[in-house]
């Protein structure tokens, strides 16, 4: 009978037992409660530690497609819909702003600055101060018109768009060539066809009309290839029939 | 006597599946599917998807980082080009216009304003193509 019982356990060692000493646990020591203090403030430093990878500072620019209570729809720099939350703690600020001025102020369309924390899981951003915007247009192209008795020119893009620039006493004029680097021009060194950057404010009722800043002229590089001026752009056209045919298209 | 042979008989039995398992563990893992078997696909050029042209002129920029939060309002800004080409750096309040080393490296540093700036840099080739890009850069010292 014994020799039987000790069949049965070798065979239940052989076949059953390896499976089930794998997975056996060995038991924990029982820890003291300074021990388990510890292990709580460690497991706690690690979800913070993680928490804040996630979450980083970040600043953006963009213009607001859809404004609500709690939640702003902007379009960035770069062309993409950005979402942005706004809690009791979100400042809002804007210069054109006399008294208090909160999320309902905000009008769509208007170019907001934005400051808070970035969530990269969920891909959101905690506002923490938004202020409304008045940033330079930059207009990069080439010179389809000059007029030098009215001191304004044409400025052609590549994306077949044209501004009217006004030059004004004010506007700091620019020339870089290779040689001398950039110095300081006169209006009367804008020739038509040449490449031209300018930096100036849109006018308010006009989105095409310009007053420059800064222009700088490139007389040496050549103007893009993709912009072509058509003849009929070298005409000293009035500035609402060139806002007009740019509106068109 | 008899229990012996109940042993040996187990263990014999015990043996013989371990040498069946260790086969066709032997024979899953050296087995070869003949030609015959196999089915060969191949891609028609249509569904090969069109590498979009190359532009001439490239530009990267390593420095800053697009939305970055800095609390000094000096700002380095580097990047890599073409060699040949002249780069514009456009901020709110000021413009440069520099030229890269001839490894196409290149640095320089731009004053910003309070708050939110778009700093756009722009590449010119010497035959008028042009790429641009565009980095929002934030200074503030708010803590939050």
């Amino acid at each position: 009978m014994k020799k039987t019982l000790l069949l049965f356990v070798i065979c239940y060692l052989l076949f059953v037992g390896h499976a089930q000493a794998a997975p056996t646990p060995t038991s924990a020591p029982e820890q003291s409660p300074a021990e388990t203090q510890i292990n709580k403030l460690k497991d706690r430093i690690a979800s913070r530690v993680a928490e804040l990878k996630l979450v980083e500072r970040r600043g953006i620019i963009g213009i607001a497609a859809e404004v609500s209570d709690t939640q702003i729809t902007i379009t960035d720099v770069q062309n993409n819909t950005r979402f942005i939350d706004v809690d009791e703690l979100t400042k809002f600020a804007s210069p054109s702003a006399k008294g208090s001025f909160g999320i309902s102020d905000i009008p769509k369309g208007n170019t907001l600055g934005i400051l808070g924390l970035y969530n990269k899981q969920s891909r959101r951003m905690l506002a923490r101060f938004v202020d409304i915007l008045i940033l330079p247009k930059i207009v990069n192209g080439a010179v389809s018109a000059v007029d030098d008795k009215k001191f304004t020119i044409h400025v052609a893009t590549e994306n077949k768009n044209e501004f009217f620039i006004d030059v004004e006493t004010t506007t700091k004029t620019m020339q870089y060539t290779k040689a001398d680097g950039l110095l300081r021009a006169g209006f009367s060194k804008i020739k038509e066809g040449e490449r031209i950057m300018v930096v100036g404010f849109s006018d308010v009722k006009d989105k095409n009309k310009l007053l420059a800043s800064r222009i700088i002229v490139f007389p040496e590089i050549p103007k893009n290839p993709k912009i072509v001026i058509l003849p009929s752009q070298n005409l000293k056209e009035t500035p609402t029939t060139a806002t007009q045919s740019a509106t068109k298209k | 006597m008899k229990t012996e042979k109940i042993i040996i008989s187990f263990i014999a039995v015990a043996i013989g599946i371990l040498v069946a398992a260790g086969a066709f563990y032997f024979y899953q893992t050296t087995k070869i599917i003949s030609t015959s078997d196999t089915k060969s696909v191949s891609l028609s050029a249509s569904t090969t998807p069109t590498q979009p042209p190359k532009p001439a002129v490239f530009l990267s920029i390593d420095t800053p980082k697009d939305e970055d939060v800095i609390d000094t309002k000096t700002v380095t800004i580097t990047g890599k080009t073409n060699p040949d080409v002249v780069i514009v750096v456009t901020t709110s309040s000021n413009d440069q216009v520099i030229t890269p080393a001839a490894n196409g490296n290149f640095a320089t540093t731009a004053i910003l304003g309070s708050g939110e700036n778009a700093i756009e840099i722009r590449a010119f080739t010497q035959n008028g193509e042009e790429t641009k890009v565009t980095r929002t850069v934030t200074v503030s010292s708010e803590s939050f």
